[in-house]
């Protein structure tokens, strides 16, 4: 009964390390609903800045005694997005800290001064007439009005009261509403069925939306309607009014790691945990003889699910996430450590090798969790701290400790036990105590005297 | 082993650190870096032999007269400067005046062939967040620990003085942690940081979970031998733990000694804090938290404060 549910967690352990293997081993795949993985540089997991090299621009929107508005923020968002693609960058993140912050990063891009002058324009909304030369306004010349953000008043999603569907509501202050009647009328009146000629919002020189005047708008107030989903007539609106009323930024933090620099971190971390692995694994090996070897294999299972898992989120590796790693590592590395000395002290008093393996880790386990729950505990201080002050270098320590502790506890009870219990059980290793710990054998004999004096 | 007995000694040791680290914090203060002053830190490497000279006079000309320079091996200078100046922007967005980051930008390229391998620029608006919410995340991450080790023992007699005892020893830990940097900082400069706090926190996460390992074993013994004195349980307690205790810190005293050796400068600080606190905290969990449950069952704790209060009167 006991052997078979050894040989079914073996299973359990050989299925777990294998699906996490290959989870991080296969370069990359498509996860069906949740997306593509593996486009990270070494096997598959996604780099930081400071790894990668690249730059990173935190900016405050408006000022102090005129906060922005959530559908401002959204629409900054939305310009800042549209002004980086023409960048270029591959994969640039653009996201929104707290209520009026904004976290730009842009891999690969060391030109700061270009991203900054291009981040730093106020968002310029036209209104222009679209001569178009095809019927579907395949060619088109885009032609200045005069009309620009400044004449507007609003711009709003609506529900059309008659067909129910979602348009774009739009108001021009009144000095400008007369211009507008002109300007539409003059399009409606010589509007041709071959090439109907449109009206365009254009922001920061894309066009937003274009549309077909299908009558005059004589009292500065219209709408555009396009088979727009609810959502989409929103996002609309609020990049309309982005262009409107723009919201003034201000740069908080820059900063930038060249590629090189990255390379170079990246290279001394990875020797540096990999010397520092060598050592433990030495002297868990000398130290605790079998129980080390077992450790070992339980370290290398665990770094395997820590990997996969970051890979799988995705977790954006850092230099400081790394380091959160690492300490995490340190953890685990703990909980066998706990384990071996309570081990140690059954087989002192003269347990067999399979009882000791058993009580020592009942024995063991409560300081394990307890530890382990306070150190989670301090890691959500600490991410909501770093979000808090959007410190992206403690946030990403945060993360991966907590991952990194999580799956300790996990490696702890599933894999650390399992083998040490398999271990104990193979004929040949169950009667070796020596094995098992350094000095049981000298100690159990002075443990008897004692006992007996 | 009986370390209870000798517990004045070791709280003698504490007291001496503390002080001590309270005298270089007065004495030398922090060294705060451009996470909690605002400011600029730069990496220029260039491509031919530069002279530290050469780079102070360009940073002179880019109207940075007080900037920091250290030079490195391979042509590589460590640059340090105030809060800089942004580039002023019209209506429309369109730079018309250069801010001090391009000029400093400029005048770093007309010395030769340079390559900016980093460039951080940090507002005083961040700095003076940060060092606002490094306090509150300390602050916080007391209250949750005191909360958690109440409960974790809250079939222990008296859990709370757990708690106390838990965050004591913390608190103890972080200070002299604090004056070690304040040492660090005067002697080899070394900055305190975002990195810092991080390494800060995570001494306060070890040394409570080395804390704890050590109460789960009193607990435990406490459970075992219902006749025995908390001075007993407490050295007890101690002898099992330790060989865990010092094995625990070894290995990570070995792994973040190794970092040390590889790691760039970027999170140096943090592999510091973490070599004095590990070091620092496996030393409060065996001798302060633990010894301080046996002064207090004692009542010397209560002894003290009676008399302090007396004298004051």
């Amino acid at each position: 009964m006991l052997r078979q549910l050894r040989w079914k967690s073996l299973l359990a352990i050989i299925v777990i390390v294998g699906l996490a293997s290959s989870a991080l081993f296969v370069p990359n795949y498509r996860i069906p609903f949740i997306g593509e993985r593996g486009a990270g540089d070494i096997l598959g997991l996604r780099l930081g800045l400071d790894l990668a090299g690249g730059t990173q621009l935190v900016y405050q929107a408006g000022s102090d005694d005129l906060a922005p508005t959530d559908e401002q923020m959204e629409g900054l968002v939305g310009t800042i997005t549209r002004r980086i693609d023409r960048l270029g960058v591959a994969e640039p993140s653009i996201q929104r800290l707290g209520d009026d912050r904004l976290l730009i990063q842009l891999p690969g891009v060391e030109d700061v001064q270009q991203a900054k002058d291009l981040i730093g324009q106020t968002a310029q909304l036209e209104i222009v007439e679209r001569v178009c030369s095809d019927i579907a306004c395949q060619n088109y010349e885009d032609i200045a009005t005069g009309l620009s953000g400044a004449d507007m008043e609003r711009a709003s999603p609506v529900q059309d009261q008659t067909t129910g569907q979602s348009v774009l509501s739009f108001e021009l202050k009144r000095s400008a509403a007369q211009q507008f009647a002109i300007l539409t009328q003059r399009i409606f009146s010589t509007l041709s069925t071959e090439s109907p000629d449109q009206l365009a919002f254009v922001l920061d020189g894309e066009a937003l939306v274009a549309a077909v005047v299908r009558s005059p708008i004589l009292a500065g107030l219209g709408q555009i309607e396009g088979n727009f989903t609810p959502e989409e007539a929103r996002q609309l609106a609020i990049q309309v009014e982005s262009g409107r009323l723009p919201v003034d930024i201000t740069e908080l933090s820059s900063s930038l790691v060249a590629a090189s620099l990255g390379a170079q971190s990246l290279e001394n971390a990875l020797a540096a945990g990999g010397v520092g692995l060598i050592l433990v694994f030495f002297f868990m090996a000398a130290y605790y003889r079998v129980s080390g070897l077992v450790a070992g294999i339980a370290l290398v299972a665990y770094i395997i699910l820590v990997l996969a898992v970051f890979k799988l989120i995705p977790v954006t590796l850092t230099l400081a996430g790394l380091a959160g790693f690492i300490l995490s590592l340190g953890m685990a590395v703990d909980a066998n450590i706990l384990i071996f000395e309570r081990v140690k002290e059954e087989l002192q008093v003269g347990r067999t090798v399979q009882l000791a393996m058993q009580t020592g880790f009942n024995r063991a386990w409560p300081s394990i969790r307890d530890g382990n729950v306070s150190t989670i505990l301090i890691a959500l201080v600490l991410f909501f701290f770093g979000s808090g002050s959007a410190n992206s270098a403690v946030t990403g320590f945060a993360v991966s400790l907590l991952i990194g502790v999580l799956l300790s506890m996990f490696t702890a009870i599933l894999i650390s036990r399992n083998l040490l219990g398999i271990a104990a059980a193979t004929p040949g290793l169950r009667r070796a105590v020596r094995l098992f710990t350094p000095d049981a054998g000298r100690r159990r004999g002075a443990a008897q005297a004692g006992r007996g004096g | 082993m009986r370390v209870a007995t000798y517990r004045k000694w070791f709280f003698g040791f504490s007291a001496l650190l503390v002080l001590l680290s309270a005298a270089a914090l007065v004495a030398f203060r922090l060294n705060p870096g451009i996470d909690f002053t605002g400011g600029a830190a730069i990496t220029a490497v260039y491509e031919t032999e530069t002279q530290a000279q050469q780079v102070a006079d360009a940073l002179d000309s880019a109207g940075q007269p007080d900037a920091i320079l250290q030079a490195a091996e391979g042509n590589t200078f460590f640059i340090r400067l105030g809060i800089l100046e942004l580039d002023e922007r019209d209506a429309a967005g369109t730079v018309t005046r250069r801010g001090d980051e391009s000029r400093v930008r400029d005048a770093l390229a007309a010395v030769g062939p340079v390559e900016i391998s980093s460039f951080d620029s940090i507002s005083g608006i961040i700095g003076a967040q940060n060092v606002r919410n490094a306090a509150i995340a300390a602050l916080v991450a007391s209250i949750v620990i005191l909360v958690y080790v109440t409960w974790a023992f809250r079939r222990a007699p008296s859990p709370f003085r757990y708690g106390v005892a838990a965050v004591v020893a913390l608190a103890h830990d972080v200070f002299i942690v604090l004056g070690v940097f304040s040492v660090l900082g005067e002697t080899i400069n070394l900055e305190v940081n975002a990195m810092f706090i991080t390494g800060v926190l995570t001494t306060i996460g070890y040394s409570v979970n080395d804390t704890i390992v050590v109460f789960d074993r009193l607990r435990e013994n406490g459970a075992r031998y219902s006749g025995a004195t908390t001075r007993e349980l407490v050295n007890l307690s101690i002898r099992e733990t330790i060989a865990r205790s010092l094995n625990t810190s070894i290995t990570l005293l070995v792994v973040v000694a190794a970092l040390m050796l590889f790691a760039g400068p970027a999170i140096r600080p943090l592999l510091y804090v973490l070599l004095a606190g590990v070091a620092v905290g496996t030393y409060s969990s065996i001798f302060i938290a633990s010894l301080m449950l046996v002064s207090w069952d004692e009542g010397e704790i209560g002894r003290f404060w009676r008399r302090a209060r007396f004298k004051r009167a």
